[in-house]
């Protein structure tokens, strides 16, 4: 007896130590919940993102925008506080270059040749005018970029420095934050946008958010197992067990080094959840043996009876176990890294959860009931009113439903199915990091104000290598170019595409616009070496005279020089090669500012192109991707290459890994139960018929997707696989059931019987469940949130399937791993020869 | 523009002789600066614009710089790559300090005038950032020298000096390996505002005596980050010439001929 204790005692100090040691290496899990986490390293797009980082510079600028609700941000007051804060933002540690209308230079042709002026100088007479004017000369450059067209809005583009870490970028933004809380507002709003904002957003919420919904799902899991035993005992024991399981797998992610992602945040609340449907068995089958006694039990009873309810529960916990770590490990299957990651977890902590409801859970039991138990206080009259009634009235309805409600049930189910069908071809996929915030919150309105005002901040990028020196420059790809931009601004989602070609234009314009081209006699250019010949003395180059005939100057006019320049010889040029070195002559004025479209400031062979989107849904994406490949694959001869990145074509590239993972995990899931179901009751019809309530859960899950118009994402696709295998565990608690029948007796009988023990339990285990997870709905994450609601869904469905369609098919089939397996059995077989030796 | 100008004056800080003992940071900063002085040069240079997979892109550009009454004329004119040959621009410093800079295009067959306030970035896609050069703490009045510590670089005696620049710059902090023979820069590094983080680095490949003078001959600057780096290497130098000025002259940006 001693033994006993010091034994349980050594477990549950043991388990306590384990999980303080695990808390307290919360300090080391590393966060990172940006998509990017989600996308394996080796993906296309991932390779392709960081090549144009590489030739082009970071892309994942961060944007305010500073606006005012009425008139013009171009006053003096506030073009005062931009500059202050462009000046302020340049100095901020890994910022590479900030670009607002007080720091741009503005080309413009000059009586003899061209002038790079500020575009705001405040020291000039009439500064604002001024602006005003320089502005409208370009507005393909500047409308929508640095300021709105209705002159409403300024933005501030922040440009990181490349290869910066999460945290560095974050660090970025508290420092800008600050700069702008610090800023006298003037009456002026400022947002922040950008794809670095919503991934600061996500960190900075991650914790927070973990922090209210572990104590908002334990308060749940509190209520259901005081309504569940209403006794102080039936709810701290569980509890203990529950705790310590969800912090060693909390403590497993720091010593594994497993980084903190919004699927892995979720395995600790899942734990408390599914791990305590096996507390609960465990639980209320102790009490339930207790109640069938009249007097107090000493404590050598007591220990046989909690030694005898764990070796009744063992086999049913391990199987529940295992069916729902099978829905974990599914994700094994998945192409995306923290969804594995997630699964292994989840199964651990599964593993975990059941240790602990099979020897730390009865290791306390024995330790609080050391001194024996009184079952008169367990008992609730309601309880004892139940028991002598026979049974609780909606049992008895369920019962009736199975056995007489053959053809409603069926037909309820077809609907259903075909509903499913037709609906889930309608359920939307979608990683846009952007939708996981409420439409309510500071973000969402700041982003889609921005979009609607300015170009937008939604990013496809589309790199084109013609791979030998200046291929990018010739005419003909430039015209193709600018046609390109014409053609994708003619979208709906599609602000803004941004190219070398306006560059070149403006260019072309300021050097042509004041004199007509080689409307003078020139001469061909000599070889100059300085140091060939007589150098350094007063002697001439022998440069050799060759007078080309001019160009007709009838045609002239300095406006049709806003072009890209094709023709030779409007030029005074013979061949298309003179027009593409004209090119990289304008080039070379820009003097490497162009770095953003092109990858030699003289002779690119590559060349960017950034489109920006209004709108990012992964239609919308589609669409312009699509556009996009047509274009290119029509246009681009032999030996060119195009690629598509940017940030939305990593969140596309995620909606459809998410999209195979989902269908992966599904089957993977189904086929895992589908063995183990049928090796459990050794018969693949078990298989099938554990199968039921599994896919009325994924009926819900779906269609309730599609109506509520919830997107396939990297939360809720999770969801399927975990459904599976914790909805699997009704039918196998209900089958099993039935096993133990006698079912050569009564139909009505035996299944009556099912569902007042069984049945019951399983009510008791989906509410329980539902409960738990109704708690995520406080998350604020949409994907949590709306995975909270789709699995209170499912589980209903499983539940009410379990009850209700499984019975029906079972009476219908009449199977024979049940029908022939038990004439001979009792359910009571192993209570009664228990109860043989402690006499009531 | 600007930025052309300055690659020249950088050019001109790293092929400087020797000149005497010092032995303070600004000191020795005051020689290094001291014996920049030259009334006229010529240079061939050649930079090679190295990508981080090893992709050299190669240009070639002569320059001649003239010094009249303390004004500074410099004419640069492009060798290569083809496509801008022949280019030539032309910066004459005014007596107010400013710069007066045209520039001829040969497909254009014109002079034209610049105008362009002071930017930054990279000069033609190389390492070397202009507008943050200016701050490269040569110059004693920008910055304060702190002479840390003598060491010994590629079997060079050295004196390593710290500068950390008065005023914000793009630079928290460059420290200098100042050769003690001949007072050319053998190294480089150039850090963050942090003062910790290092940015770029510096490193001389080479020097030789020429011209009566010791010159650096090839030097490779290589942003950490990226890894890219740039070399530019001297092919050719003289100084103190005797230049005719007709060469600073938009005629001959435009001629290809001195009048």
């Amino acid at each position: 007896m001693k033994k006993t204790t010091s034994k349980d005692l050594a477990i549950i100090l043991g388990a306590i130590l384990l999980a303080v040691a695990s808390l307290s290496l919360l300090g080391r899990l590393h966060i990172d919940s940006s998509t990017d986490a989600f996308i394996p390293q080796k993906a296309e797009v991932v390779s392709i993102n960081n090549e144009i980082e590489r030739q082009f510079g970071s892309m994942d600028a961060m944007l305010v925008g500073i606006s005012t609700q009425s008139g013009s941000v171009l006053t003096a007051q506030s073009l005062e506080i931009i500059e202050a804060m462009t000046v302020q933002f340049s100095t901020i540690e890994g910022v590479d270059s900030v670009v607002s209308l007080t720091n741009s230079d503005h080309m413009q042709s000059s009586s003899d040749g061209f002038e790079a002026v500020s575009l705001y100088n405040k020291n000039e007479a009439d500064p604002i005018a001024n602006l005003s004017k320089r502005l409208a000369e370009w507005p393909e450059v500047y409308d929508g970029t640095i300021i709105s067209t209705d002159r409403t809005m300024a933005a501030i583009i922040i440009q990181p420095k490349t290869n910066l870490s999460q945290e560095a970028q974050d660090t970025i933004l508290k420092e800008l934050k600050a700069i702008v809380d610090a800023t006298p507002r003037n009456s002026l709003q400022f947002s922040y946008v950008g794809l670095p904002v919503v991934k600061q957003q996500i960190n900075e919420s991650l914790m927070q958010d973990m922090a209210i919904l572990a104590p908002i799902v334990g308060l749940l899991i509190i209520l259901v197992l005081f309504f569940s035993f209403r006794r102080f005992g039936g709810v701290l024991l569980p509890l203990i067990g529950l705790v310590i399981s969800a912090s060693i797998t909390v403590g497993i992610m720091a010593i594994l080094n497993i980084t903190f992602t919004m699927a892995t945040m979720l395995v600790p609340v899942l734990l408390l959840i599914v791990g305590s449907a096996y507390a609960i068995h465990v639980m209320s089958h102790f009490y339930a043996e207790v109640a069938l006694f009249n007097r107090t039990l000493d404590p050598g009873e007591t220990q046989v009876i909690i030694h005898e309810v764990v070796h009744r529960n063992r086999l049913p916990i391990i199987m529940a176990g295992a069916t729902t770590a099978a829905g974990f490990i599914a994700q094994f299957t998945s192409p995306l890294g923290p969804f594995r990651t997630f699964g292994l977890l989840s199964a651990i902590g599964v593993i975990l959860s059941q240790l602990s409801a099979l020897y730390l859970l009865p290791a306390l039991l024995r330790v609080t009931y050391r001194n024996g138990i009184d079952p008169n206080k367990l008992r609730t009259s309601r309880e004892q009113k139940r028991a002598r009634k026979g049974g609780h009235p909606a049992f008895a309805l369920l019962t009736r439903i199975s056995l007489k409600g053959r053809i409603p049930l069926i037909v309820i189910s077809v609907i259903f199915i075909i509903a499913t069908v037709a609906l889930v071809p309608t359920i939307k996929t979608g990683t846009n990091m952007l939708d996981f915030f409420k439409p309510s919150s500071a973000l969402v309105k700041d982003t889609n104000r921005f979009n609607s005002t300015m170009n937008g901040s939604g990013i496809l990028t589309v790199m084109i290598d013609g791979k030998d020196p200046s291929a990018v420059l010739t005419p003909q790809f430039l015209a193709a170019l600018d046609e390109f931009s014409a053609t994708m601004e003619k979208l709906p989602a599609v602000g803004k595409v941004q190219t070398v070609t306006p560059y070149i234009k403006r260019m072309n314009l300021i050097m042509n616009k004041d004199t007509e081209p080689y409307s003078k006699a020139t001469q061909t250019e000599a070889s100059f070496d300085f140091f060939g010949g007589s150098f350094g003395l007063d002697a001439d180059f022998d440069v050799e005279e060759d007078v080309i005939e001019t160009n007709s100057a009838v045609t002239w006019d300095p406006q049709t020089y806003h072009e890209i320049p094709t023709d030779p010889a409007k030029y005074g040029l013979e061949t298309d090669q003179d027009l593409q070195n004209m090119i990289s002559q304008y080039l070379l004025l820009y003097s490497g500012n162009l770095n953003n479209f092109i990858n030699d400031s003289l002779e690119p062979n590559a060349t960017l192109i950034t489109i920006q989107l209004q709108q990012s849904d992964t239609q919308i994406l589609r669409d312009t991707t699509a556009a996009i490949n047509t274009y290119w694959t029509d246009y681009l001869d032999n030996g060119w290459e195009y690629a598509i990145g940017g940030g939305e074509a990593i969140a596309l590239a995620l909606s459809d890994l998410v999209t195979k993972s989902q269908i992966y995990s599904l089957v993977g899931a189904l086929l895992i139960v589908w063995v183990l179901v049928s090796i459990i009751f050794r018969s693949p019809a078990a298989g099938f018929l554990g199968l039921i309530p599994v896919v009325f859960a994924l009926m819900g899950i779906f269609s309730f997707m599609a109506l509520l118009k919830i997107h396939l994402d990297i939360i809720t696709s999770l969801l399927a696989a975990l459904a599976i295998g914790i909805g699997v565990d009704y039918a196998i608690h209900f089958l099993a059931a039935f096993q133990r029948q006698d079912t050569s007796k009564d139909q009505k009988q035996v299944l009556a019987r099912v569902m007042n023990t069984t049945g019951r339990a399983i009510v008791i285990n989906a509410a329980s469940v539902i409960i738990g997870f109704s708690g995520l709905i406080f998350s604020r994450f949409m994907p949590i949130k709306q995975m909270g609601i789709l699995f209170c869904v499912s589980m209903l469905f499983a539940g009410i399937s379990s009850l209700t369609v499984l019975p029906m098919v079972i009476h219908m089939w009449q199977p024979k791993f049940i029908y022939n397996h038990n004439a001979n059995k009792s359910e009571q077989k192993s209570i009664t020869s228990n109860k043989r030796r402690i006499t009531p | 523009m600007k930025r052309i100008k300055q690659l020249f004056i950088i050019i001109a800080l790293i092929t400087l002789p020797a000149m005497a003992f010092a032995n303070t940071g600004t000191e020795i900063m005051q020689r290094v600066q001291d014996v920049q002085k030259a009334d006229s040069s010529a240079m061939d240079i050649r930079l090679g614009l190295i990508e981080s997979n090893g992709e050299v892109r190669e240009r070639r550009i002569q320059t001649l710089t003239l010094t009249e009454n303390g004004l500074t004329n410099t004419i640069t004119v492009f060798l290569s790559p083809a496509s801008v040959k022949n280019t030539r621009f032309l910066t004459r410093q005014r007596n107010d300090g400013t710069d007066d800079q045209w520039i001829y295009l040969p497909a254009l067959g014109r002079v034209k005038r610049i105008a362009a306030s002071e930017g930054s970035g990279s000069f033609m896609g190389s390492d070397f950032s202009y507008s943050d050069m200016a701050s490269t703490t040569y110059d004693t009045d920008e910055a304060n020298h702190t002479l840390i510590r003598e060491e010994t670089i590629n079997n060079r005696n050295a004196y390593v000096i710290e500068s950390i620049p008065f005023t914000t710059s793009d630079y928290g902090k460059t420290v200098i390996w100042v050769d003690k023979e001949t007072y050319l820069p053998l190294k480089v590094e150039f850090y963050e505002k942090d003062e910790t983080t290092l940015l770029k680095r510096l490193i001389t490949d080479d020097i030789a005596f020429t011209d009566g003078r010791w010159i650096t001959k090839s030097i490779t600057m290589t942003t950490i980050a990226t890894n890219h780096s740039t070399r530019i290497e001297i092919l050719q130098a003289k100084y103190n010439i005797p230049m005719n000025s007709g060469y600073f002259t938009t005629s001959f940006l435009e001629t290809g001929r001195v009048l």
